[in-house]
């Protein structure tokens, strides 16, 4: 077992990364003033992961959209029962979660950790699926998947994809669609378990109150051999050119809400790190609270209180999105595009740089004070191939010319989408 | 462990302060406290959003938030809630301690002092809120209060709450009426505004690292100004909800894929009362938890509900479940939840049950501490309900409820309404 510690001198913090003999990377973050510990167990198979081939098969395997999150629901049953059942007895609060590129099982708790994440390893370790059980979550996963097109937000940010994506499958709703997930039987959740819950494609990451060498041991004497296999994750091949400039679809909401979003060319690793802070920065001088623009759009009643923007990046995708409600949403991308064109010929400003750039470092301070950030940012960051230290490494060494290399390639107008919800045609 | 540590500055305003080493950050929260009235409701509401935008020093919201900036992105937020009968306006910042400052900076006492300021000194012109300024907050206010149907979960919630409490100060909505928000002016949320800070109670509560003390300096300083009098404050207090006459039924149609059923039920126990805990526990064991009746049986096993849940208003002894449904099972899901509440009032609850329930509570109760944001909203509820007690203290109250004692309150329950949201009928 390889381990070593990694330590940051401006936190005064350090956490240990353990590389054990099964394959699983290990990475245990103690804060002892703190009354909870959270634990998450991952594995890198999320809801783009449609396409794979593992060991000696040869041919790539295509799985139905929203795999990945059924497999998420039905880990939590075994043969004797339920997951939940197991961290009821310790009075930890267990959840799992399926994102773009990951799936994650979770617990957090104050009282009897070794037991709770005996829990946590032995019910991820144990798969138990049948015919009978995988019918019925068809059916709670179908009502989930309905509640969803009910909700605004949701379908304004995956119509945006829509629009930003020709072939991507970041596109898909997390959870597929009510005919996709109709296509899953037990075999074939057998089959993604086996390629992907192999400990050499997981993390499990431990932040909070608790003993190191308890969490060690019981980690001992609770992983299951892996045989090392080779995984290929199929990327799609995506152009850069989106699919379409706009896309609009009518909800019962009061006024219409919008994502507007700029494609960019995926990154990975450190350089992709360093482009996700730099752009942080960069849209928030162009749209923050801070910048003239976000002023004239409230002013005008353009935008209110909901306005932000974000970053939206991972395995194979980085969009830029700006979101509100507006009574216009086109007009607001027209003023976003005439602010960027403002910008390019008058330049950023440098002094506003540094301010953005403070207010980045303060923000990933603040991320260090929960528990559940901590153990969220050490799987993200395993994840994206760096160290959840680099945050502060690169955010510091961000220079002005630096955003500005970001921003001259960035942020195309030719790139960009607009997702509208608006209000029913009656209810208008 | 942290504790609350409270003093009276001036009459009806009180600094109170956990300190905690484990954060890396200060948060620093002041809360108004008034009736919740109708005639009030609406103006009051819009007062926090005008003091987020600057003060006299810094009247350009661009440049006020660029210094915000400097202080490492602090960030300056507004709340207005409900909380029983009262309405609470909050205004809050937030930034890292000055000991991760790259420079020797005194973040906390400037986020201290910026705060006050915003409070006490708002951008006005000739002693007014700036009518612009004010009708584009308006506009923000309805805005959300129209936005409320976007959520159809939490819009058929507020609903309940509305029919329910129909005619009491609860059943109102915090921010007022969209009617109420356009008929107002400049003048008249100017006179809201400093009538709020002759006469209502304000909470002020510091949670970080940093040095309370100096905080606690800078506010008794600054609050100096309002001058206050024993004689000016109004103390609120929360009455508890009176039944219905009879049960009620409403549905409301929209264009909804999945309907959303709530049921609500009064106790008559107080929020300041022993028996509490009993109604807690109770509330726990029918659907608080994915071990609880209304998940294992009405979810899981039967399959009739995405979530079906139960929770309290413990400032109005109301129970509330609350489930999406979809339209084929809405008979058959309340016939279940109503069939199991009758099984706890028939004492048809394991040890298990009560035992899971009871380590799910305690657990949620040793973490408040572990962030700035429930200990903060912990013990404003504390304050506002009139106790004192630490988490902990409420844990060993949980842990000494008994089986009877959550048969008993669930005997307490009183079937009031029942309200669907639902598709259009075809």
């Amino acid at each position: 077992m390889k381990k070593r510690i990694v330590r940051n001198e401006k936190l005064q913090e350090k956490y240990y990364y353990i590389q054990h003999p099964s394959g699983l990377t290990i990475l245990l973050y103690p804060m002892s003033d703190y009354s909870s510990a959270y634990a998450l167990f991952g594995t890198k198979l999320g809801s783009i992961d449609t396409v794979f081939k593992s060991g000696d098969d040869p041919d790539f395997t295509e799985v139905p959209e929203g795999v990945a999150h059924f497999l998420e629901h039905k880990l939590f049953e075994s043969e004797d029962g339920d997951a939940f059942t197991l961290f009821a007895k310790t009075g930890a609060s267990a959840n799992a979660f399926t994102s773009f590129d990951r799936t994650c099982y979770l617990f957090s708790t104050t009282n009897q950790f070794a037991e709770s994440l005996k829990a946590l390893l032995t019910f991820v370790q144990s798969p138990y699926f049948t015919q009978e059980t995988v019918e019925k979550e068809q059916g709670i996963i179908g009502q989930e998947i309905r509640m969803y097109e009910d909700n605004p937000g949701w379908r304004v940010f995956f119509n945006l994809l829509g629009a930003l994506y020709q072939n991507h499958p970041v596109q898909v709703d997390i959870a597929g669609t009510v005919e996709s997930i109709s296509k899953i039987d037990a075999d074939l959740l057998y089959k993604c378990y086996h390629t992907f819950y192999n400990l050499n494609n997981m993390v499990l990451a431990i932040a909070g109150n608790f003993p190191v060498h308890v969490a060690e041991q019981v980690i001992e004497e609770n992983l299951k051999e892996s045989k090392r296999v080779k995984l290929v994750q199929k990327t799609a091949d995506e152009p850069m050119e989106i699919e379409k400039a706009e896309v609009v679809q009518q909800l019962s909401v009061a006024q219409p809400l919008f994502q507007i979003g700029y494609k960019e060319s995926p990154l990975s690793g450190y350089e992709w790190l360093k482009a996700q802070l730099e752009t942080e920065i960069l849209l928030e001088m162009i749209a923050g609270e801070s910048s003239p623009l976000y002023r004239r759009l409230y002013d005008e009643g353009l935008i209110n209180q909901e306005f932000g923007t974000e970053v939206f990046s991972g395995r194979g995708y980085f969009a830029n999105i700006f979101a509100g409600e507006s009574k216009d949403p086109r007009r607001v991308a027209e003023e976003i595009k005439k602010e960027i064109a403002g910008l390019r010929k008058k330049g950023l400003s440098e002094q506003d740089f540094l301010c953005c750039k403070k207010a980045l470092y303060g923000r990933i301070v603040r991320g260090f004070n929960k528990v559940e950030n901590v153990a969220n940012g050490l799987v993200s960051s395993y994840f994206a191939g760096v160290d959840i230290y680099d945050n502060i490494k690169a955010a510091e060494g961000i220079t002005y010319k630096d955003i500005k290399q970001r921003f001259s390639c960035s942020l195309d107008e030719s790139r960009m989408a607009l997702s509208i919800v608006e209000p029913l045609a009656e209810s208008v | 462990m942290s504790v609350l540590q409270s003093e009276e500055l001036y009459p009806g305003v009180r600094f109170h302060a956990v300190s905690d080493e484990r954060f890396k950050t200060n948060q620093i929260e002041i809360h108004l406290v008034t009736a919740l009235r109708e005639e009030s409701a609406a103006k009051n509401a819009l007062i926090p959003s005008l003091l987020r935008k600057g003060y006299d020093k810094y009247r350009d919201f661009t440049r006020f938030n660029k210094y915000l900036n400097l202080l490492y992105g602090a960030s300056v937020e507004y709340e207005v809630e409900k909380f029983g009968d009262m309405q609470i306006l909050s205004l809050s910042i937030l930034s890292i301690d000055d000991r991760f400052a790259l420079g020797k900076e005194n973040i906390t006492e400037q986020i201290s002092t910026v705060l006050f300021q915003m409070l006490l000194h708002p951008v006005t012109e000739n002693g007014m809120f700036l009518p612009a300024e004010v009708e584009v907050e308006k506009q923000s206010l309805i805005d959300e209060i129209e936005a409320e149907i976007n959520d159809k979960r939490m819009f058929a919630l507020r609903r309940t709450t509305q029919l329910l409490c129909g005619g009491e100060p609860y059943g109102l909505s915090e921010y007022g009426t969209v009617e109420q928000v356009k008929a107002l002016d400049a003048k008249q949320v100017t006179r809201a505004y400093h009538e709020l800070l002759s006469t209502a109670q304000m909470e002020i509560l510091f949670v970080g690292s940093g040095d309370s003390e100096s905080c606690k300096r800078i506010a008794k300083e600054q609050l100096r100004v309002l001058s206050r009098g024993k004689n000016d404050l109004r103390e609120v207090k929360t009455e508890i909800h009176s039944p219905l006459a009879e049960p009620m039924e409403q549905v409301d149609r929209m264009e909804v894929s999945q309907s959303k059923m709530v049921l609500g039920f009064s106790t008559g126990i107080p929020c300041d009362s022993e028996q509490l805990y009993a109604l807690r526990l109770m509330v726990v064991v029918l659907g608080g938890t994915p071990m609880s009746k209304l998940f294992a049986n009405v979810r899981e096993k039967l399959s009739l509900c995405y979530y079906c849940a139960a929770r309290m208003d413990r400032t109005k002894g109301i129970v509330k479940i609350d489930s999406g449904v979809e339209n084929e099972n809405i008979e058959k899901a309340k016939t279940e939840i109503l069939r199991q509440i009758e099984e706890m009032q028939n004492g048809n609850i394991t040890e298990e049950e009560l035992n899971y329930a009871k380590l799910s509570m305690i657990n949620s109760y040793r973490s408040v501490n572990d962030s700035n944001a429930s200990i903060e909203s912990y013990y404003l509820g504390q304050i506002l309900c009139g106790t004192a007690n630490t988490p902990e203290e409420e844990a060993k109250k949980i842990c000494a409820v008994t089986k009877e004692d959550v048969v008993w309150a669930a005997n307490q329950l009183r079937y009031e309404i029942c309200y669907l949201l639902t598709g259009k009928e075809n």
